[in-house]
């Protein structure tokens, strides 16, 4: 199960030279990304709002399973789902 | 470690998808400081010949192939090895749009097992039969149908082609996939299944897209591409794609090497003129020309019979004596069942082509210059141009049809292109602007062509001062699309006749009309 956050929520994530995260900030603590189960990418509605995201589904060293995305046109990440 | 090759490449030749023209992606190729390029548009080699120029002056390897449909639906990539690969491919392709019909191809598979040698075959995009049986979790499929195509292709030449565009499962296809090469002992090899040259044309390509499905983007989220992934890559960008694979890499290199064919048609001729007995095509020509010489000229001056040896003579030489048979065939045939037709243009310089009757004018008495028509120096063949009354039309081009055969006469096709009022019409619906807006923009303007667009717009008065961004982007997503292939249609009389059958050398396929054959 999983649970989508309405609006995703920004978050602190340290990066390596390839863009990919190898620490998240939750509940004010530092959790480092033990396993990168997915990563995909998204662009779409140009027309309108533009969108484009680097997503990942990651596990933190607490066993926390969530999908995060860099806003690759702002360079902010954001939480966006949940996993059980 | 070669560099990086792209094999798996559409150009806007791939109508209604390829985002780019294939002088674009040459061009694009070459900045990225790499040697070769594959153009594998849909079903067709459309923009073999515009790719193959453009590859040869900036000094980039064209590979000629095609990403082929299946009657089952599932893609696979041909790319011609050598000549022999090229002739097959054309066959294909034709076998393909003949069984399929006008708007679709679908090969079967004894067609394709039986001309398969000379190509080399990759395994396709998420379309590909392995990939989809992968994409649906049948790895036991998958295996099946890659032994299946080993089998008919062979070890060195079937590869299994890997993609990532960031996808959710790309990483675990790549795995898989590199799994039953390794099991199979067949090659694997990375692409990036390109529809465009740089990123940013992504936008047009969702376009394109809406326009081939009769849709909008807000309503096409399922049809169009995820994300902006399809572009041409760098070596470096696909070797960090496929770190772990670098055999990947370099099987593209080396694909690369061993494809060597060439598109310059230097051994065309055109076909044999059935002669009489003990004649040869100058000597029949020669004797027809004199003939007619007697008809025309009373009396026959000295002028003339020097400037119709002379003229003979060019002819000789240039061995283009088939080719005044030919059109003599033509009109002879027209004047006698009474077609109204008439030679035009420079042949009427000709005195080979007035005593034919290919044309009425009289060239010595207009003191016209046969050079201008034909002179030694000129490379290919002499244009003559024939008029031909529209009402008649059909039934000669049925006797050519019927003169050289099904397998050596084709109509030639068109392609019809994008310009300004389609490009806007087209656009607009994609982008979902009202149509009576589209409508009126369409009707008011003048330009044939899209390329100027944005210059027309701000001097035409009810749209000069819309600087909203949709409308920016709309104006500007119909000047890219300009003069981009839109479909194909059927030449009014364009015809092409060849002396080897024509499946050997370019792609046909059924037009609208029944029994009708195009190039």
């Amino acid at each position: 199960m999983s649970k989508l956050l309405e609006k995703p929520k920004e978050i602190k994530v340290r990066s390596n030279v390839e863009g990919i995260p190898a620490s998240i900030i939750r509940n004010g603590k530092l959790e480092r990304v033990e396993s990168i189960y997915q990563r995909w990418r998204v662009a779409d509605e140009w027309w309108r709002q533009e969108i484009a995201r680097d997503c990942f589904r990651i596990r933190t060293s607490s066993g926390f399973v969530c999908d995060i995305y860099r806003d690759m046109l702002t360079n902010c990440w954001y939480l966006s789902r949940i996993h059980d | 470690m070669g560099s990086y090759v792209e094999l798996h490449c559409h150009s806007n030749f791939s109508l209604l998808d390829g985002a780019s023209p294939p002088e674009e992606l040459v061009a694009r190729v070459k900045e990225l400081g790499m040697t070769a390029l594959a153009i594998t548009d849909h079903d067709g080699l459309y923009g073999a010949v515009r790719f193959y120029k453009a590859a040869k002056e900036s000094g980039i390897k064209p590979l000629i192939g095609a990403e082929i449909t299946l009657d089952n639906g599932c893609h696979l990539l041909l790319i011609a090895e050598n000549k022999a690969g090229y002739s097959n491919l054309c066959r294909l392709l034709s076998y393909s749009h003949l069984k399929g019909g006008k708007t679709k191809a679908a090969l079967d598979w004894p067609t394709l097992a039986s001309l398969s040698s000379g190509l080399i075959c990759l395994s396709g995009c998420r379309s590909g039969e392995v990939c989809k049986c992968l994409v649906q979790a049948k790895e036991d499929d998958a295996m099946a149908v890659a032994e299946k195509y080993l089998e008919v292709f062979g070890r060195k030449e079937f590869f299994l082609e890997i993609q990532f565009h960031y996808l959710p499962d790309d990483t675990r296809l790549c795995e898989q996939l590199v799994f039953i090469a390794k099991k199979l002992g067949i090659g694997y090899v990375a692409t990036n299944n390109v529809h465009y040259a740089t990123p940013e044309k992504h936008k047009l390509q969702d376009v394109l897209v809406c326009i081939k499905n009769r849709t909008t983007l807000d309503e096409s989220a399922k049809l169009r591409r995820p994300n902006f992934e399809y572009y041409l890559k760098s070596h470096e960008e696909m070797c960090q794609l496929f770190a772990g694979y670098g055999e990947a890499i370099a099987n593209s290199s080396l694909i690369a090497e061993r494809c060597s064919v060439g598109l310059e048609f230097e051994e065309y001729r055109f076909p044999d003129f059935p002669l009489p007995q003990d004649e040869t095509g100058m000597s029949y020509l020669t004797k027809l020309c004199y003939l007619g010489m007697e008809e025309r000229y009373e009396p026959v001056t000295e002028k003339v019979r020097k400037q119709l040896e002379h003229e003979l003579g060019v002819i000789d030489k240039m061995n283009l004596a088939g080719y005044f048979l030919i059109v003599w065939d033509i009109m002879h045939y027209a004047r006698k069942n009474g077609i109204p037709a008439q030679g035009r243009g420079s042949a009427a310089d000709s005195i080979v082509a007035y005593v034919l009757g290919i044309t009425r004018v009289d060239p010595i008495r207009h003191n016209l210059l046969f050079e201008r028509f034909l002179n030694e120096g000129m490379k290919g063949t002499p244009d003559i141009d024939i008029d031909v009354s529209t009402n008649h039309r059909e039934k000669l081009i049925q006797y050519v049809y019927d003169k050289y055969g099904q397998e050596h006469t084709a109509m030639v096709s068109n392609v019809v292109t994008f310009q300004a009022r389609n490009a806007v019409r087209d656009v607009g619906k994609a982008l979902g602007i009202p149509s009576h807006i589209v409508d009126r923009l369409a009707k008011s303007l003048d330009s044939y062509s899209a390329s100027n667009l944005k210059d027309e717009v701000a001097n035409l008065g009810e749209f000069r001062n819309n600087g909203s961004l949709p409308w920016q982007k709309f104006i500007s997503l119909c000047q890219e699309i300009a003069d981009f292939p839109r479909h194909l249609s059927i030449h009014v009389g364009g015809m092409i006749v060849s002396s080897c059958p024509l499946v050997d050398i370019v792609p046909l396929e059924p037009a609208t009309a029944p029994g009708r054959i195009v190039t």
